[in-house]
């Protein structure tokens, strides 16, 4: 897993928790790096389940909870980090479709040996938008953290609803995007279920 | 916990960080100069394939202008420095269609952005190129690559001026064996007219030995008329002799003989003829050439194999016009099918059951003289009539054919003269092939592969 992810998640946990709590989780989760991480390298992630296990332990939220918003918090970052990316679009549901073959095909010019998940999508004849997470890695919450984040920037009033599949074991989940008129977005995060 | 201690720790991680972030960027470092290394290695790699390659390649812009050549492209051009030289200082592109044969439109096989895809689009063709003010024939394959907004061709240009000549000499080899092959029944055709006519001016000579009595008795006759004397006996004289040279007879051989003589005469100009125009040297040069005309030299010169296992029949249309070609190509064309057509009859049915009949007729759809060979032969079998136009393919026994016959026909038909071969051969009813000689030869005939004429039957 790239680099990025570990210093977001514990730069999130500075930011939001202090760095009292980003060295006690760090140093709770005992990696092999010990919390050395850099943007550019490629870690073990496991490591970084162990940092979430040490964030809920020291927040006392649920894991998937706390992926979720840092999928949230990431995707925030990736809007400051890379503008470019978000040109010219304006709706999840025009955005979402982007990640394979124009973010991905980015992230692979810098990292050709970068594994990563797939984002298959699918528009169905009523506007909805099926998106089909496909990972080596349990991160679907992470995945429904960004498509959350994304639902909210463009203010898109659409209702999110995700099924796991396969194993059930957050390697593989189906979300299905569906355009809801004049339904306010609290309703979308409500409509989410996990 | 004491805050020097936690910002202890943290510096520590940041430079473990920046550490390991240092050795990936050697690493990276390290893996983009074997990269460059390779990709260097494979430039010159390719850059030496191109440049040793036998055939000339140049790429150029949708200006004509070229970008780039190889060492061979240089050699068939007899030019030290190509870049920035413009198509048509290097072909003789005369018309807007000879231009835009160098320019072929977006298609499948277009390649794009570097993306290896199938080079099947653009089959090659022949255009003549410019050589130290003097031309020469090249075949040339274009490719179109496209690489954004810039749009780059890449020509494959082959020198052709060996091979043509190596087929000009093959053409006259192959017409020399065909001469070669009919001699025998040429002589024959030539010896029976010279043998009637010898006859004939034998009788001519002995009856003239008798004629030549009696005019001296008319002269003895004349001459006692005019001094007086008694004419009786010289009369009796004459009688006799009229009887002895028995003159009603002389008087209607005579003439008999003499157009016999003529026509035997006119035979022997007539295969002469046909002999002297099929023999020219084979040229690349068009002249007017009369289609109905080559038909009857090629009746004629194969008439004394013809004659016993077959009879053939002309339909000649005498309104076509001549045609701009190449003559004695044409000319060695039809005799093969001919010949083909002979062959067939004669392995097929009883002697003199043969029938071959040669039509000429005008073809205001193509354009074109359609010149049509039908015979009552055997036919084609179906699974090898996509063979029959195939260099070297052949039915005969060893030491029988080389199997070039029809093979040149194509050739001097479809690729020298943008013509049409198309062969029709229904089971056990013999085999109809028709050769569309267009009315003007197409500029720049494409080269087609075989495959598409036998697909037309």
């Amino acid at each position: 897993m790239k680099g990025i992810v570990f210093t977001e998640l514990i730069g999130m946990v500075e930011a939001t928790l202090g760095d009292e709590v980003a060295d006690r989780v760090i140093c709770g989760a005992n990696t092999a790096t010990d919390g050395a991480y850099t943007s550019v390298g490629t870690y073990d992630y496991q490591e970084l389940i162990s940092l979430v296990e040490q964030l809920a332990c020291e927040t006392g939220q649920p894991e998937a909870a706390l992926v979720q918003s840092f999928g949230e918090y990431l995707f925030q970052r990736f809007l400051a980090m890379f503008p470019q990316f978000f040109d010219g679009v304006d709706s999840s549901i025009s955005f979402l479709p982007t990640i394979e073959d124009r973010v991905h095909v980015e992230v692979r010019k810098l990292y050709p040996d970068a594994e990563l998940p797939t984002f298959a999508c699918k528009l169905a004849n009523d506007g909805t938008l099926v998106l089909e997470y496909q990972s080596k890695r349990p991160f679907a919450d992470l995945a429904e953290g960004l498509i959350h984040a994304s639902v909210r920037h463009f203010q898109d009033d659409v209702s999110l609803v995700r099924h796991n599949l396969g194993d059930q074991d957050g390697t593989q989940a189906r979300f299905e995007l569906t355009p809801t008129l004049n339904q306010p977005n609290d309703t979308v995060a409500s409509a989410c279920q996990t | 916990m004491s805050n020097l201690g936690l910002l202890r720790r943290k510096l520590e991680r940041e430079k473990n960080a920046r550490r390991e972030a240092e050795r990936l960027l050697e690493e990276k470092s390290l893996e983009v100069y074997h990269a460059n290394q390779q990709l260097l290695e494979l430039a010159e790699q390719n850059r030496t394939i191109i440049e040793s390659a036998a055939e000339g390649i140049i790429t150029y812009d949708q200006e004509g202008a070229v970008r780039s050549a190889n060492r061979s492209a240089l050699r068939i051009f007899g030019l030290s420095l190509i870049n920035g030289v413009y198509l048509n200082e290097l072909f003789e592109l005369t018309t807007a269609a000879s231009y835009g044969l160098l320019f072929p439109e977006e298609s499948n096989s277009t390649v794009r952005g570097g993306s290896v895809a199938e080079f099947d689009g653009h089959l090659p063709v022949e255009i003549k190129g410019l050589r130290n003010g003097e031309t020469f024939q090249t075949e040339v394959a274009v490719g179109r690559s496209a690489f954004g907004q810039v749009t780059l061709f890449t020509a494959v240009v082959r020198d052709l001026t060996r091979r043509k000549k190596m087929e000009a000499r093959l053409r006259q080899s192959q017409t020399m064996e065909s001469v070669g092959q009919l001699a025998a029944g040429i002589a024959h055709e030539i010896n029976t007219p010279i043998q009637f006519v010898g006859n004939n001016i034998h009788f001519l000579r002995g009856a003239f030995d008798d004629i030549g009595k009696l005019l001296d008795l008319y002269d003895q006759l004349t001459s006692a008329v005019r001094e007086g004397h008694d004419p009786a006996e010289l009369v009796d004289e004459i009688d006799r002799q009229v009887e002895v040279a028995d003159l009603s007879f002389l008087r209607d051989e005579f003439p008999a003989a003499i157009e016999q003589s003529l026509e035997g005469i006119d035979r022997v100009a007539v295969i002469v003829r046909a002999m002297k125009e099929f023999s020219q040297s084979p040229s690349e040069v068009e002249s007017a050439f009369d289609v109905n005309r080559a038909i009857e030299n090629a009746v004629a010169m194969s008439a004394s194999v013809f004659r016993e296992v077959a009879a053939i029949q002309t339909s000649l249309d005498e309104s076509i016009p001549t045609v701009l070609c190449m003559g004695s190509s044409l000319n060695q064309a039809f005799l093969n099918v001919l010949t083909n057509a002979i062959e067939a009859v004669s392995n097929h049915g009883e002697p003199g059951e043969g029938r071959i009949v040669i039509s000429t007729k005008l073809n205001n759809v193509n354009q074109a003289i359609d010149v049509c060979f039908q015979d009552n032969g055997p036919g084609i079998p179906d699974e090898i009539q996509h063979r029959i136009f195939d260099p070297f393919f052949t039915t005969k026994d060893v030491g029988q054919g080389m199997g070039q016959g029809l093979s040149l026909v194509y050739d001097v038909v479809v690729n020298k003269h943008g013509g049409a071969v198309s062969v029709t051969s229904p089971p056990l009813c013999g085999t109809t092939i028709v050769l569309s000689i267009p009315l003007k030869p197409a500029e720049l005939p494409v080269r087609r592969e075989h495959a598409d004429a036998v697909g037309r039957f």
